[in-house]
């Protein structure tokens, strides 16, 4: 078991490395970048949107004193540019203004491969090519810096972790509900094969597997229109939730919570009732437990001693499953019923080219789905005492 | 090969048992009734559909369903606010539910088999602060027969599969003729419009196309390709084994949702090397291509371990020693028996592939308006001004909702009939593929 | 704190403590304060039988203070309270210098204050830290006379030397990235001087004549000098990114009448009143009357709109038209009142690209036989006939809003005139103005093909993540379809728009809008006009003016930024909207009926079309009990 686990955790390091770099070239695979947004404020001026990209580490600014060396003399558009040793700009030898250039320099392909820019202001940017941009996003991420959201203008990690513990607190509660219905419910009809009870269990099932949580959702939202018990999206009060104290601040949570949680809920729940019933119905009919009841052992006493307690086992590995997917369960409900969760940080910021962000939350994402699979693995070896990890 | 097909074990018996025992399954049958009838009005929307799915009438903006009732529209006046002693006239409506809508009473009132519909009615009118306002109602004074098997003006495509071997005509299944004094006005939507006068019925037949076809197509690819990259790694072991399988990794290691929407986010953006943006088939299919590389990996995954059983068996030994191909046996002896779990996990997972182009769409990453998929349908009640005040919006869900659980159905039968006993192994491990499916493609 | 009660007492104390400090030689301070001007703590002390509201009691407490001349509003209310209301977008500092977004900026002014203010409801400029202002006869210097006994929200006195540090240390400083210094800038004329001539007196000294500039004097908050002094210099001065939301709250201090204390994620600002709040009511009472403000911040405009109808918060602004019919059928069960204010200024417009650049591989942005079609103003003006803007207005807005055919809002009084040649829908005419261009359909296909048989098609785009524009492209698709020219739509990011509109030039025709300045003077849109603008959408950034038509657009433009009286502009902006109707480079659409709402509790109301339409005058508003 040490070894397993050992070697799970090695393993992490090397995935983590392939999954961020993959993602860093995906999310630069089509043109644009989050500053493009600001370009379109006409009170923003070019030059500052590029300082905004220099200190995000999208471009390089290239210093008066480098620009002659650097770029050398160049052509584009047919006219060839240089640089003087005060890094002013020169056309065919002759100083030029920049602001004037702007059709041909705003941002060109140099003969050595490399994009640059060269501001109305004059000033001189090299942008940044994907390796490097890796490379830097990497250095940075192995000190546990994983670089400041375009949008929050503060770290990811900090935007990150308030939404992920809002998922994590409605996913958690949606997931009690499922194994705490589930469980009974599958036991229930466990017991009782081909029962009104089964039948009716068994349609529930269809009916929780089969619905899109999407359309789940909305029927939720429709709900707390209506009826008015529920508040229609979003995780609190904001105005009252300052005076509240705290009692009252749960209240508004769980009030907040229960129509999300139940639609997620109860799209959970049908998979881990129908395992259960299989499994209850499985170990009914094993030759202990039919023994047992030839002793004339209490059907209650069957039952709950020794059907359910082997019955329960297998379930164990679902649980580590269903912790894996904590994060994606709730995706769209999130979205739909206004839940500040991840998964609106994570729809906005991949609209928006939040690069830093997008690329947090994958990983985060990645590492709750390996961490829950890990979990998964252990809780099968208790549960079946064959099944050895190595 | 003259010796192989004697030695191969799916010999027309076993398909034929299997065949033979879904019959028996209610429930599957169902399912694979309900699939055929879905499918069937994709494939024919043209037909069925009283509009084309991009077809807008201005003046009949988010009317009600017609299949259920109908408004009616009433005036009231009320103290003007902006001019003291006066009075507005403002128009109010009130649903009625199995009245109005589609009825069976023609134009003077008296009972008729052919259904009768009324003509929608806008009127404008400024409120009691004198803003402009319209209500949108049925004129009840008036009864237009639906018509059958009715020419429309253009030829248009009535029978589609994945655009191969289209059929054009001019033939519609019905649709309601407008008199004298009724154009504009005279429509026949079944399950309401949108706010572009668009009729929803006729796009969830067109939307069905696409949404039910990236399920088909999906699987297709994924599960080729899965089965393919699976043969390969489980027969030929080594590095080959340990490439295939550290992609795999990866693949599953990322959230299949999370992963869906990053790539969904960076295709809208892409563009040709000559700068043209893609075009709507183009981006349909590259959600294909999007979810079939997300699902390809866990298929792959079991098939490999499926084959490294299998390779060990004595026939493959056998024909191994006589000197078959690696190929041949590939092909001939190993995928063969991995087929019955294919089809079954096959039909087990479109579901995911349907609910992956949901998400997408529904997210604003897919298809896009004015193309027709239930995802960028079911968008539409995503804003729950709308979503309230035009409940129908949701009809989208229900298609998707029967739709999964159809597959749902007819893939469970389709397991429990493909051979119980022999093949409990690979039931077992088709219900692992879903198991682990499951939490991350939610949607 | 000190309970009500206590602060009752006390308050004739601080209000001798106040006269003390002013009668003790306080140099700031040196002219007699009148005494009914002097504490207004004095007069809510024996305000029971003297004023004719009880007034109540603040929470927390002015700090005393003497201003002297005092702005006075003519308005009267009670102490107390939170107001709330909710803004979409997201606040993520609040440095009133360095601001992202329209919403920040309007944020600031409620921390901080300018020399001069504009009046929203009365659509003027009028007094704020300085009392008044003196203009040479050229139009060049400005001497701002500043008010005495201002201070600072940390309780430092307010002085010109302030000012002076705002304007050359901050905004005129080039290492810090603020968008109110290219107002001050005229052509290729240095920025203008600050002099102090003492220490309630400032000088400007402009080197060309600029017709916005006490607009633009208006825009600039003023930060102390003493907190900042240290943080703007060098390359990569501190200020830049000072003040921001995760930083410490304490150190944004101005002279408004709001002080943040508390900011909570992306979800709210709670904002309290600044104990050094310095203008007052007609009785002499300190403002604002409200104890605390709370903004909440939404993602998206329904899910304000639905929270608003929960009863969630007091205003709303800017209540988009198609959801007027749902908000008001809730406004009848008399929970809150909506405010009509007519037609909004901002503006939706479709264009299309005549830039007849190359890119870097040098093929043309624009394919040539489409792109002489966009450069002909008579195709521009055809395809402006065959837009059914009514029908746009009806179905999208429901009603609740007019077709526009220029620039210009009709509901900018101020500056729209009627004298100028309009589109209204008319597809036989824009059939007969493409025929009359050579273009007709000579293969019976229903598209209309160009001499060489190049079928006139149009790709339309607009920003995806407004689902209004993606349906007035639909709209639109469909006019153009139904006279013959083949359109088709593709939404972008509103990254990925700008990106192309500011690049990649590769775009047809694009669908946006405008949303209006503050004050709504069309010189704010010079960016936009002038043909040099970065924002001149169908062709930015021209070194020099394209052909004629810009050349005489920009010289119109050119002569109303000499002119700094409004009224001398007035007809010259009249000739520029007849000349865009004559090249009519942009096809505007409509503009949208402007709403907002209250609850009834929210008093001396007194909204606006301009932004931000309710809270403009947040000093005087109070809560009734």
């Amino acid at each position: 078991m040490p070894t397993f686990f050992l070697r799970r955790l090695l393993s992490l390091p090397p995935l983590l490395l392939v999954i961020s770099f993959l993602t860093f070239l995906l999310l630069q695979a089509s043109g644009g970048d989050f500053f493009n947004r600001l370009e379109e404020d006409p009170k923003v001026s070019q030059d500052y949107v590029m300082r905004l990209r220099a200190s995000a580490g999208r471009v390089v600014p290239v210093a008066p004193a480098d620009r002659a060396e650097d770029l050398g003399t160049f052509e584009v558009r047919g006219n060839t540019y240089a640089f003087d040793a005060q890094g002013a700009l020169l056309r065919d030898g002759a100083p030029v203004s920049p602001a004037t250039e702007q059709d041909a320099l705003k941002r060109f392909v140099h003969a050595d491969g490399d994009q640059y820019t060269v501001t109305e202001q004059g000033n001189v940017y090299l942008w940044v090519g994907r390796l490097r941009g890796y490379a830097a996003w990497l250095g940075n991420a192995v000190t546990g810096d994983l670089g400041e959201s375009f949008q929050y203008k503060t770290s990811v990690v900090s935007v990150i972790t308030s939404r992920l513990l809002n998922t994590l607190l409605l996913s958690s509660v949606a997931l009690l509900i499922a194994w705490g219905l589930a469980i009974p419910l599958g036991v229930w009809s466990g017991v009782r094969p081909n029962s009104v009870i089964d039948y009716v269990c068994g349609a529930t099932a269809y009916f929780g597997l089969s619905i899109p949580s999407v359309f789940l959702a909305l029927l939720a939202v429709l709900f707390a229109y209506y009826t008015g018990w529920f508040p229609i999206g979003g995780m609190r009060d904001l105005v009252r939730w300052g005076d509240m104290t705290g009692s009252e601040k749960a209240l508004d949570l769980a009030h907040h919570l229960a129509l999300p949680a139940a639609v997620i809920g109860f799209n959970g729940l049908a998979g881990y009732m129908r395992q259960m019933r299989g499994q209850m119905v499985e170990t009914m009919s094993a030759d202990y437990v039919r023994t047992a009841r030839a002793k004339g052992l209490a059907r209650r006493s069957v039952v709950y001693k020794h059907a359910l307690r082997n019955a329960i086992n297998p379930l164990l590995t679902l649980l580590g499953f269903s912790l894996a997917g904590l994060l994606s369960g709730s995706f769209l409900v999130e979205v739909v019923m206004n839940w500040p969760g991840l998964a609106r940080v994570v729809v906005d910021a991949v609209f928006a080219r939040d690069e830093p962000l997008v690329m947090a939350a994958v990983l985060v994402a990645t590492l709750m789905l390996v961490a829950g699979n890990i979990v998964a693995d252990i809780l099968l070896a208790f549960a079946d005492p064959r099944i050895r990890l190595e | 090969m003259s010796a192989a097909p004697a030695a191969v074990r799916p010999s027309p018996g076993p398909w034929r048992v299997l065949w033979r025992r879904l019959l028996h399954n209610r429930v599957a049958v169902t399912g694979g009734v309900l699939l055929a009838i879905l499918y069937a009005s994709a494939c024919f929307a043209g037909f069925l559909a009283p509009y084309r799915y991009d077809e807008g009438d201005r003046d009949a903006s988010r009317a009600a369903p017609m299949l259920f009732g109908g408004f009616e529209a009433a005036a009231r006046e009320i103290p003007s606010k902006v001019r003291p002693g006066r009075t507005a006239t403002i128009y109010e409506r009130r649903w009625t539910w199995l009245e109005g809508g589609i009825h069976f009473r023609d134009q003077s009132g008296a009972f008729t088999l052919r259904p009768h519909v009324h003509p929608l009615t806008e009127i404008e009118y400024r409120d009691e602060w004198g803003e402009r306002a319209y209500t949108r109602a049925e004129d009840r004074s008036v009864s237009l027969p639906v018509r059958f098997f009715v020419e429309s003006e253009n030829e248009h495509e009535i029978f589609s599969l994945l655009g191969l071997w289209p059929v054009e005509s001019r033939l519609r299944l019905f649709g309601v003729e407008a008199p004298p004094g009724t154009q504009g006005r005279a429509h026949v939507f079944l399950l309401g419009s949108d706010a572009q006068g668009r009729d929803i019925f006729s796009r969830l037949l067109f939307g069905g196309q696409i949404s039910l076809s990236v399920g088909l197509l999906g699987v297709l690819i994924s599960m080729s390709l899965g089965m393919l990259m699976g043969g390969i790694s489980g027969y030929f072991g080594g590095w080959i084994d340990f490439v295939f399988q550290r992609l795999v990794e990866v693949i599953l290691a990322v959230p299949a949702l999370y992963l869906i929407i990053v790539i969904g986010g960076q295709l809208r953006g892409m563009k040709h090397s000559d700068g043209k943006p893609f075009s709507s088939t183009e981006i349909y299919l590259s959600i294909v291509i999007v979810l079939a590389f997300v699902y390809w990996a866990s298929i792959s995954r079991v098939i490999r371990g499926m084959v490294l059983a299998l390779k060990e068996n004595e026939y493959v030994v056998a024909a191994r020693a006589l000197g078959v191909p690696t190929p041949a046996i590939i092909v001939r002896h190993i995928l063969p028996n991995t087929f019955s779990f294919a089809i079954v996990t096959a039909t087990l997972t479109i579901p995911y592939y349907i609910l992956g182009e949901v998400a997408l769409s529904f997210l604003g990453l897919g298809i896009q308006d004015p193309e027709a998929s239930w995802g960028i349908l079911l968008r539409d009640a995503q804003e729950t001004a709308y979503l309230v005040e035009q409940p129908w919006v949701i009809a989208p869900g229900v298609f998707i909702f029967i739709a999964v659980m159809a597959f749902n159905f007819l893939g469970d039968g389709l397991r429990d009939a493909a051979d119980p006993k022999a093949v409990i192994h690979t039931a077992k491990t088709a219900g692992d593929v879903l198991e682990h499916a499951e939490p991350e493609a939610d949607d | 704190m000190p309970s009500p009660t206590v602060i009752r007492r006390a308050a004739p104390l601080a209000a001798l403590l106040a006269l003390g400090a002013a009668s003790c030689g306080d140099d700031t301070a040196p002219q007699a304060t009148p005494p009914q001007q002097a504490a207004p703590a004095a007069d809510w002390a024996d305000a029971a039988g003297a004023a004719p509201v009880d007034v109540g009691t603040p929470a927390p407490p002015f700090a005393p203070l003497t201003v002297e001349p005092p702005k006075v509003h003519d308005v009267s209310g009670r102490y107390g309270g939170m107001l709330t209301w909710a803004e979409v977008g997201e606040v993520a500092a609040f440095n009133p210098t360095v601001t992202n977004t329209a919403m920040e900026s309007e944020l600031a002014g409620l921390v901080f204050d300018s020399l001069v203010t504009y009046d929203n409801a009365a659509w003027r400029h009028g007094p704020s830290l300085a009392a008044s202002w003196d203009v040479s006869d050229d139009d060049l210097t400005w001497t701002f006379h500043l008010r005495r006994g201002i201070k600072w929200s940390d309780g430092e006195p307010f002085t010109a030397r302030d000012v002076e540090f705002t304007f050359e240390d901050v905004v005129f400083n080039d290492a810090i990235p603020s968008s109110d210094k290219d107002g001050f800038k005229v052509g290729d004329a240095p920025l203008p001087t600050v002099d102090v001539l003492d220490d309630h007196t400032v000088r400007f000294t402009l080197p060309r004549v600029n017709a916005l500039f006490l607009t633009y004097v208006g825009g600039v908050f003023i930060v102390p000098e003493h907190k900042w002094n240290d943080a703007v210099t060098g390359d990569d001065p501190a200020y830049k990114s000072a003040m921001s939301a995760t930083q410490d709250l304490a150190d944004v201090v101005g002279t408004g009448p709001f002080r943040v204390i508390a900011y909570s994620g992306a979800e709210r600002v709670l904002y309290e009143r600044n104990p050094y709040a310095w203008e007052e009511d007609r009785d002499g009472n300190r403002l604002p009357y409200v104890d605390r403000a709370m903004v909440l911040m939404y993602k998206e405009l329904p899910t304000r709109t639905t929270a608003f109808l929960a009863g969630e918060f007091d205003m709303i602004t800017d209540i988009p038209a198609p959801d007027y019919d749902r908000v008001k059928q809730a406004e009848a069960g008399g929970a809150f009142e909506i405010h009509r204010l007519g037609l909004s200024l901002n503006t939706n417009w479709v264009t299309f690209n005549q830039h007849d650049g190359r890119n870097a591989d040098g093929e043309p942005f624009v394919e040539p036989a489409k792109l002489a079609l966009f450069q002909n103003p008579d195709f521009r003006r055809a395809m402006s006939y065959a837009i059914d803007r009514e029908n746009l207005v009806k179905l999208l807005l429901n009603g609740k809003g007019e077709a526009i055919y220029g620039p210009t809002s009709p509901a900018n009084e101020e500056w729209y005139s009627d004298d100028f040649d309009k589109t209204p829908y008319d597809p036989a005419k824009a059939r007969t103005l493409l025929a009359g261009i050579g273009l007709t359909d000579r293969d019976g296909d229903g598209v209309l093909e160009d001499a060489e048989g190049n079928r006139v098609s149009i790709e339309l785009t607009t920003n995806v993540e407004n689902n209004t524009r993606v349906q007035i492209l639909n709209q639109l698709k469909a006019d153009w379809t139904a006279i013959g020219v083949e359109a088709s739509t593709r939404p972008l990011t509103f990254q990925e728009l700008v990106h192309e509109l500011e690049d990649g030039h590769g775009w047809e025709a694009m669908l946006l809008g405008w949303g209006s300045a503050v004050p709504p003077d069309p010189l704010f849109g010079k960016n936009i006009h002038l043909s040099s603008g970065r924002l001149h959408v169908w062709y930015p950034a021209q070194a020099e003016p394209v052909n004629e038509w810009e050349r005489q657009a920009d010289a119109i433009l050119e002569k109303m930024a000499g002119l700094p009286d409004a009224a001398d502009r007035k007809p010259l902006w009249a000739q520029y909207l007849a000349h865009f109707a004559g090249g009519l480079p942009m096809l505007y659409l409509f503009s949208q009926n402007a709403y907002a709402a209250s609850v009834p509790r929210v008093r001396n109301l007194q909204p606006s079309v301009l932004r931000p339409q309710t809270w403009h005058n947040i000093e005087e508003l109070w809560l009734e009990r």
